[in-house]
């Protein structure tokens, strides 16, 4: 399989399958990273260094059960289309996108992972799943750290642990993220208070979408700080546990709007069905909040598919259509002012021929 | 040319940071202003600017970053000329012989060479995270508690592995205690 037919196959990953049907907690990707002794960290090697490491890295990988018929890249040899598409499919970190001769991409075909040799440590392992799944996504990636180590001996230290190119992310090399969906939160002007929690549960939130279109889709990642070594276990609980707390509070604050009198968020709902159904133009901007508001009004119930389709088929496509829009981003001022807004206006437009509107 | 107003341009110039000759020369044009910077490979990599090949997709894919770095150099460039005082000689003398790195750009970035730079900087990454942990202390000694607790609950359930393993991180965390 060669790296043009994996960007044109169809994503099977959190970004394209629902799991839950609260629409909440999207997915969740682990991060292991890991280095080797006697080269220079990525960040400033030299190309034999990044040589040398690959040639070590490469085949432990290619050993791991599933991985002997993946797909490999130099990135030097990956287009900027390509790496765009790789980006939006989140088969590349942003770090790596940057990156050139030496580094190389692993991507197997059937799972899950993403594998970077020379991204910001010597090795980047990510693996995602759909939905609330930290256990699962940590016993994973534990399970290929495990294998690796059979054949690779990684850089570390009885004090440090996992050594990385930051001094205070050695450790276990293990972080977890979440993608998180939190409409009614947003709408209620709830996440200032939703950041200042996070601060002191010593977690970080950023928006989902790092295109300079900050805050828009009502998304946004919670992620876990690089822990020290043998932290990972009571870190990852805590995480599990305050995803929860998030879940629990995004489902109270949507009832209370869902109950609001007025018609207040029906209202929203309906508009922004208007706005995609009907808009001859769209900014990135418009379109997602008006998407994330539709996927509120499709769990509720406010909206409903053609031929009885369930919610989780729904949000399925909804999520196809926000990666879809994605990889329809303008890169130039030039392009958002022509192309662009009538291309989305477009695509909406047709998404939405197949949805009914069930408002009582 | 492109979405930030960057531009990306290589010429012959010399280094502004060390006066060697320059490899990457960038001009960044912001609310009109012009601001050229020009670097040799070295000192591009040690401020950041690594892999300088990759630049142009930097650019690309995060304007906004691109310009904060470039923005970060410009800025240490101005304190380093008004500052100009050498630095201390034993630190310039440190230096990791598997990377090159010296303690300077260590304590500049906050980032290491190699693996190796561990053992070279031993002392002035203790020293860093012991200021990190002085300001939290109170949470060591949960963290602590914690560790002891899981110890328990490890040896409870059987599970001598875990439990192995976090006797083992109890004894490098605090060395000193018995128990
Ligand atoms: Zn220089
Ligand atoms: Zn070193």
């Amino acid at each position: 399989m060669t790296m043009d037919k994996l960007i044109s196959s169809p994503i099977n990953n959190w970004l394209t399958t629902c799991r839950d049907a609260d629409d909440i907690v999207l997915g969740m990707v682990g991060r292991l990273v890991r280095n080797l002794s006697g080269y220079r960290f990525p960040g400033w090697s030299t190309r034999e260094d990044r040589d040398a490491v690959s040639r070590i890295l490469l085949p432990a990988l290619r050993s791991l059960r599933g991985f002997r018929d993946a797909v490999c890249a130099e990135m030097s040899d990956l287009s900027f289309e390509q790496r765009r598409a790789l980006l939006v499919r989140k088969q590349l970190t942003p770090c790596m996108a940057a990156r050139q001769s030496g580094c190389h991409l692993l991507l197997p075909r059937k799972r899950n992972v993403v594998c970077m040799v020379n991204e910001e440590e010597h090795l980047v392992m990510h693996v995602s799943r759909n939905g609330n799944s930290v256990r699962e996504v940590l016993t994973e990636l534990r399970k290929f750290a495990a294998e690796l180590e059979q054949k690779v001996s990684f850089a570390r230290d009885s004090r440090n642990g996992f050594l990385t190119s930051m001094p205070g992310e050695s450790g276990d090399g293990i972080q977890l993220y979440s993608m998180l969906h939190l409409p009614a939160l947003s709408i209620s002007n709830m996440m200032p208070q939703v950041l200042k929690a996070m601060e002191k549960l010593h977690l970080n939130i950023s928006p989902y979408y790092s295109d300079g279109e900050d805050d828009t889709g009502n998304m946004f990642i919670v992620y876990t700080i690089p822990g020290p070594l043998g932290s990972t276990d009571e870190l990852s609980e805590h995480f599990r546990r305050v995803l929860k707390d998030i879940v629990t509070r995004e489902m109270q604050v949507r009832r209370k709007l869902a109950d609001e009198p007025g018609l207040v968020l029906e209202d929203k709902v309906a508009r922004a069905f208007a706005t995609l159904g009907y808009a001859r133009r769209l900014s990135l901007r418009e379109c997602r909040n008006a998407i994330s508001v539709l996927r509120l009004g499709r769990v509720l119930g406010m909206l409903q598919g053609d031929d009885g389709e369930d919610v989780r088929e729904s949000l399925s496509r909804f999520r196809e259509l926000d990666t879809a829009l994605a990889l329809c981003t303008a890169l130039s001022p030039a392009e958002e002012e022509v192309a662009y807004p009538i291309a989305r206006a477009l695509m909406t437009r047709r998404f939405l021929a197949d949805i009914r509107m069930n408002f009582f | 040319m492109s979405a930030a107003g960057c531009m990306l341009m290589f010429q012959v110039k010399k280094c502004h940071i060390c006066g060697k000759r320059a490899s990457i020369s960038l001009t960044q044009i912001v609310n009109g202003q012009v601001s050229e910077l020009a670097l040799c490979e070295e000192c591009a990599r040690k401020n950041g600017l690594f892999d300088p090949g990759s630049l142009s997709f930097s650019e690309k894919f995060f304007p906004e970053e691109f310009k904060a770095r470039m923005d970060k150099i410009v800025r240490e460039l101005t304190e380093r000329n008004s500052e100009s005082a050498a630095e201390d000689e034993n630190d310039v003398l440190m230096r990791c012989p598997t990377c090159g790195f010296e303690l300077p750009t260590f304590r500049k970035t906050g980032r290491l060479g190699c693996p190796d730079c561990y053992t070279v900087f031993a002392r002035e990454i203790s020293l860093e995270s012991a200021a990190d942990e002085s300001a939290g202390e109170k949470a060591e000694i949960n963290e602590k508690d914690q560790l002891e607790q899981a110890l328990r609950e490890a040896v409870e359930r059987e599970d001598y592995e875990t439990a192995a393993r976090l006797r083992d991180q109890i004894r490098n965390l605090y060395p000193g205690d018995a128990s």
